[in-house]
């Protein structure tokens, strides 16, 4: 399932739905690394070789998207670094490009200063608990399930609203 | 109509408008301002005052102007409060005078001004006592306030920018476009905000040159410099607050709501360059229209064209007056006399002025030194002033239609006097000045009480350069600009004319509030003393001028009144916004249904297209009833309460919370969260758990189920999700600081579908199919099992809400809608909230008003779980006195002794003989299984005894309802249904 929202300046796309993990760290602070193959730096976004990616989004966690078998026994054998979670459903992806994509966000967010330095964040974006990642076409916004709809409400009011502002 | 009359200015076009004002209609040109047409139509009375209805004209041109607010609009849908000066007029705007009826010119208000002398400041607080306040307040509400409020909006949402640089410089005059340029050059990300629609600030008026150009075209070359650099320049944007680094601009084109936008700007630097105010001085009648300050009059005639008067005089204690004096004989205006309060030997010691007065005097102008106007005279506008001699007190009257004054100017200090900062006087300049700024904020030029052109680039540029250095960062060659403009000021304080005690409630200081010298003695008879008692007793300095023009000047009078120096008086600190801005603008895109969020499950839309009627429930969205069952909320609840235990149903109960507790110490973890163990949870089996604030106080209550040694899930009620996650993440972090412990919330990752009734099972097992058959009939009570459903993550959990045999369904959400269509196929029917909350008070179980943050586990009936021992959070303090006292509450059901009358929840519990309440009713809801009205109440130890008869008391409906105390359980007090 797909929704399509298209704008003056941008366009937003609410993904289909895909297999989607998250893991801690029993301590947020350990590094990833231990040959676990998650991102090592806070803020930055890993692909696998089978489309998969993995997002360090806050400290000590991690946003797994489409996991490969492999990967996830490679995961779950480190059970005593931290914990595996299905979380399917819970995240839905929503992907923002075009050249106004920037300044919707700047509606809720400061994207310069919340992206500086790194290629995705845990945030709040339209009161909607959110993951923001930044990639060469644009935005992709994971956004809590329950909210989704308010998520892309915002969107479509901006929409409409940034063809009239200035500045 | 009264068409155009053509004028020449900078803001000005050949185009022309109509607008309507108090319901005629004018000509404009496309540019003008509401007061600059209305002045160039001779038009002067703008608006009446707040209290003593007063006639008013226009004072200055900016934020500071108090007295010309209008109202733009046709009720309802008005925006009151619009500054004339700076409501940038459009074809078609409908404007209207303030605070008069029925008309400006003849407002029956007025009549107030005959009793002035018994309206002093405090006035209101003694007066209006005696019978009672509510016998005078719906004429004083009708009186009171500012403008018409709106009883309708059509405004858009104003939109929002976050955004940020390293260096956020307020104003654009010289200063600010001084500071932006060494800023710029450095390589850091400016922002330049100027509340004016051009850049230049002061610039535009004076005659002044900047690195040997014409300052207008120096203005010209530097935006375009600027631009070059990559600054952010916002016009029509002025800074109105911020905090913690983060300030908020207000984007408001024309001066008026509309398409406003707020920005957020976080900036490591703030260079504060917000000019200076000019301010009045204070004379008898200062109010009247027609008199203003100077630098309004040279605005309104260099930027619309507008002379604001045939014959005027010139009242002020410095030497710029004499400059500002020639260009407007230059414009046309015919300057009768200029009054200076300063000593013919000061005057003479200053060349510059010399040289003005004698061509002035040559133009036929009367220059006369150590003066002052001591009253303007007129009724509805200025006829005339009169003037006394300050050491010799001769006195001579000059007929005149406009007075313009100026008492100096005092620096734009609201932006630096929040979060931190302090103001120090500078007596040289007779004006306060900001000090003591926090780290990354400064100011600069006139702000910081340089008045001089020279002066104030070269200020700004060095404080500037300096700061940057601060961050690491070096200008790579901006050279400071080189200016010449009007001479330093060389102002001698004056602050009010003479006058006697009587007359001194006509020398206005602030205009907006009508507060004159009389009220600020009277606050100080009253024990007022204190600047900040001052201003709230009288009103100084509080409105949508906010103090602008008022502040200083009543801060000087204080100190003359009190005998004190005006340093020792000080300033009252001003508080955001600086500058108004409208409700729907600071609401950003919070209006409406954006107003908050809306939490919906995955089966939302199934409940909307089947007549679900969905209220918010914290958050959520959740369906109260389905109409297909009453259009009546509780027909509905009943019928659907009923069918529940007859054959079955179907709820959604996807908002519950879920929390997923993962590592090799969480059973310890858990045991430590909850009032009885987790650890002694068998995998594959789950356990109704209660959860204790640290007081002792139930919290929450919820099923946790073991799916491993290190894995559980706990649930927690609908909407407290994110409440118990943060619970816990709190403990975790502090007691349990590197343990194997890690919390996922997974509320949205799973849908749970409740499945109640005598046919649950059947229908369950139909619908999941054969694979499932066997587990389910084997699941006995608190027994869950996992598996799929069409391919997805299914987990079947026996448990229940209801006191009926009733299994929960976690099912991943993209399978939802197909398990509970197949569900209702199967025959079950859903119910809604209502018809929960039925059931739930049937079977005595906790509705959300039991657990309301003051009831222990002994409140509720739970000491069996506190006799179990387990030492976790909160439970020390459950042994507290305070907990065990027979007059504390306890839960007990109830019922009407006749068996028919009806109770809500809320009603008092009290004797048959007294009216002292013992408790009250929590829960009541209307039983289908009983036929009656039930309830739960939490009522005091000593009377929760079962047979008592008591009395439901519910003043506010006028209700009597004689009850009888019962066990909670009203519905099958074994339990043998939900054995079944």
């Amino acid at each position: 399932m797909s929704t399509h929202v298209q704008t003056e300046s941008c366009w937003l796309v609410r993904s289909v739905a895909v297999r989607v993990v998250e893991i801690a760290a029993f301590d947020a602070s350990s590094t990833a690394g231990d040959g676990l193959g998650l991102p090592r730096r806070p803020g930055t976004v890993t692909g696998t070789d089978d489309g998969g990616s993995s997002l360090y989004f806050a400290p000590g966690r991690w946003l797994l998207v489409g996991p490969s078998a492999a990967f996830e026994a490679r995961i779950r054998a480190a059970a005593q670094w931290g914990s595996w979670v299905e979380v399917t459903g819970k995240w839905v992806a929503m992907t923002l490009q075009g050249p106004g994509a920037q300044r919707v966000l700047a509606s809720t967010i400061d994207v310069e200063a919340t992206l500086q330095g790194r290629e995705c964040a845990a945030v709040t974006l339209f009161d909607c608990p959110s993951i923001l990642v930044r990639d060469e076409l644009g935005f992709t916004v994971w956004v809590h399930a329950s909210v989704a709809s308010d998520w892309v409400a915002a969107v479509e009011r901006l929409g409409a609203a940034l063809t009239v502002t200035t500045g | 109509m009264k068409a155009a009359i053509k004028r020449v200015g900078t803001r000005l076009s050949d185009k022309t408008l109509r607008f309507i004002f108090d319901g005629r209609e004018y000509e404009a040109q496309v540019g003008d301002t509401a007061a600059s047409v209305l002045m160039a139509h001779g038009i002067f009375a703008l608006g009446r005052s707040v209290k003593y209805r007063r006639l008013r004209g226009l004072l200055a041109v900016g934020p500071e102007e108090p007295n010309a607010l209008l109202t733009v609009g046709v009720t309802p849908m008005v925006i009151p409060n619009v500054s004339a000066p700076q409501l940038q007029l459009r074809e078609g705007l409908v404007l209207k005078s303030q605070n008069r009826w029925p008309s400006l010119r003849f407002d029956v208000a007025s009549l107030l001004q005959l009793g002035s002398g018994f309206f002093g400041a405090g006035f209101y607080y003694k007066t209006f006592m005696w019978p009672s306040w509510r016998t005078y307040e719906s004429l004083i509400r009708r009186l009171a306030g500012l403008g018409e409020a709106p009883g309708a909006s059509d405004l858009p949402v104003a939109a929002v920018e976050y955004l940020s640089c390293d260096v956020l410089v307020a104003g654009a005059g010289a200063a600010g476009l001084s500071a932006a340029l060494v800023a710029a050059h450095t390589g850091a990300r400016v922002v330049l905000v100027e509340r004016e629609p051009v850049l230049g600030g002061e610039l535009e008026f004076e005659s002044a040159l900047v690195d040997g150009q014409p300052a207008t075209s120096w203005v010209t070359a530097t935006e375009q410099m600027l631009q070059t650099l990559g600054v952010r320049i916002l016009t029509d944007t002025t800074l109105v607050g911020g905090t913690g680094g983060v300030h908020i601009a207000h984007h408001e084109p024309g001066g008026l709501a509309g398409h406003n936008k707020v920005f957020h700007i976080r900036s490591r630097v703030l260079v504060i360059a917000m000019g200076a105010i000019e301010r009045p001085i204070a004379l008898i009648n200062n109010d009247l229209p027609g008199v203003m300050l100077l630098g309004a009059a040279e605005r309104l005639s260099r930027r619309y064209g507008a002379l604001t008067g045939r014959r005027a005089v010139i009242f002020a204690n410095h030497q710029r007056a004499y400059a500002a004096a020639a260009r407007l004989v230059k414009a046309g205006v015919s300057v009768r006399a200029v009054i200076d309060t300063r000593s013919a030997a000061v005057l003479e010691q200053d060349a510059v002025t010399a040289r003005h007065c004698a061509s002035l005097q040559v133009a036929g102008v009367l220059c006369l030194s150590e003066s002052a106007v001591v009253s303007a005279k007129g009724w509805r506008t200025v006829t005339g002033v009169d003037i006394q001699h300050l050491r010799s007190g001769k006195a001579k009257r000059i007929a005149c239609d406009l007075l313009l004054t100026s008492g100096g100017w005092s620096p734009a200090m609201h932006a630096g006097l929040q979060g931190g900062g302090t103001t120090r006087y500078a007596a040289d300049k007779a004006t306060f000045t900001v000090t003591d700024q926090p780290i990354g904020r400064v100011t600069v030029g006139a702000s910081s009480g340089h008045f001089e052109l020279a002066a104030v680039l070269s200020e700004a540029a060095s404080v500037t350069a300096r700061v940057m250095s601060e961050l690491g960062l070096v200008s790579d060659g901006a050279g400071i600009p080189m200016g010449l403009g009007d001479p330093a000021p060389r102002l001698a304080p004056y602050w009010r004319a003479p006058c006697t005690p009587s007359q001194e409630k006509r020398q206005f200081i602030d205009f907006q509030n009508d507060v004159t010298v009389a009220d600020l003695r009277a606050s100080l008879a009253e024990g007022f003393r204190d600047i900040e008692h001052v201003k709230r007793y009288a009103t100084l300095g509080i409105g949508t001028e906010q103090g602008r023009t008022s502040t200083v000047l009543g801060a000087a009078i204080l100190a003359e009144l009190k005998g004190e120096s005006i340093e020792s008086v000080g300033l009252s600190r001003p508080r955001p916004p600086y500058h108004p801005m409208t409700m729907r603008a600071m609401a950003g895109l919070r209006v409406g249904s954006a107003l908050r969020v809306a939490k919906r499950t995955p089966l939302h839309d199934w409940h909307v297209s089947h007549g679900g009627v969905l209220d918010p429930m914290g958050l959520w969205m959740r369906p109260r009833f389905y109409r297909s069952n009453g259009a009546d909320a509780a027909i509905a609840a009943v019928t659907e309460a009923r069918r529940v235990r007859t054959t079955g149903g179907i709820v959604d109960g996807s908002t519950l919370g879920k929390i997923e507790v993962v590592g090799a110490d969480v059973a310890a973890f858990l045991d430590s969260m909850y009032l009885t163990k987790a650890s002694t949870i068998k995998i594959g089996r789950s356990k109704y758990m209660v959860n204790l604030r640290e007081d002792g106080m139930v919290l929450d209550d919820g099923i946790v189920l073991r799916l491993a040694a290190d894995r559980f899930i706990a649930t927690t009620s609908s909407g407290h999700a994110e409440h118990m996650l943060s619970h816990f993440e709190h403990y975790r972090e502090v007691d349990w600081p590197g343990r194997a412990v890690t919390l996922t919330d997974i509320t949205d990752a799973w849908s749970v579908i409740a499945v109640a009734g005598p046919r649950s099972r059947a229908a369950i097992q139909h619908v999941l199919g054969s694979e499932w058959q066997s587990r389910i009939e084997t699941l006995t009570h608190m027994d869950f099992a996992q598996g799929h459903y069409a391919g997805v993550a299914l987990t079947v959990l026996r448990a229940s809400f209801s006191g009926e045999l009733a299994y929960e369904l976690h099912v991943g959400p993209a399978a939802a809608v197909a398990l509970w269509e197949a569900l209702v196929t199967s025959g079950l029917e859903p119910y809604g909230i209502d018809a929960l909350d039925i059931l739930r008070v049937e079977k005595g179980y906790l509705v959300s008003s039991e657990l309301n943050g003051q009831t222990t586990p002994g409140d509720l009936n739970m000491d069996s779980l506190v006799r179990l021992g387990n030492p976790c959070v909160g439970r020390a303090l459950l042994d507290r006195p305070a907990f065990h006292e027979p007059t504390r509450g306890r839960l007990v059901g109830v019922r009407a002794v006749d068996g028919c009358s009806g109770f809500l929840a809320g009603a008092q519990l009290t004797t048959l003989s007294s009216t002292q309440p013992l408790g009250y009713i929590t829960s009541s809801v209307f039983s289908p299984t009983l036929n009656e009205w039930i309830g739960l109440a939490l009522l005091a130890r000593a009377q929760a005894i079962e047979g008592a008869t008591l009395i439901a008391r519910d003043p506010l409906r006028g209700q009597e309802t004689p009850v009888r105390v019962t066990s909670t359980v009203h519905v099958d007090p074994t339990g043998e249904r939900i054995k079944s």
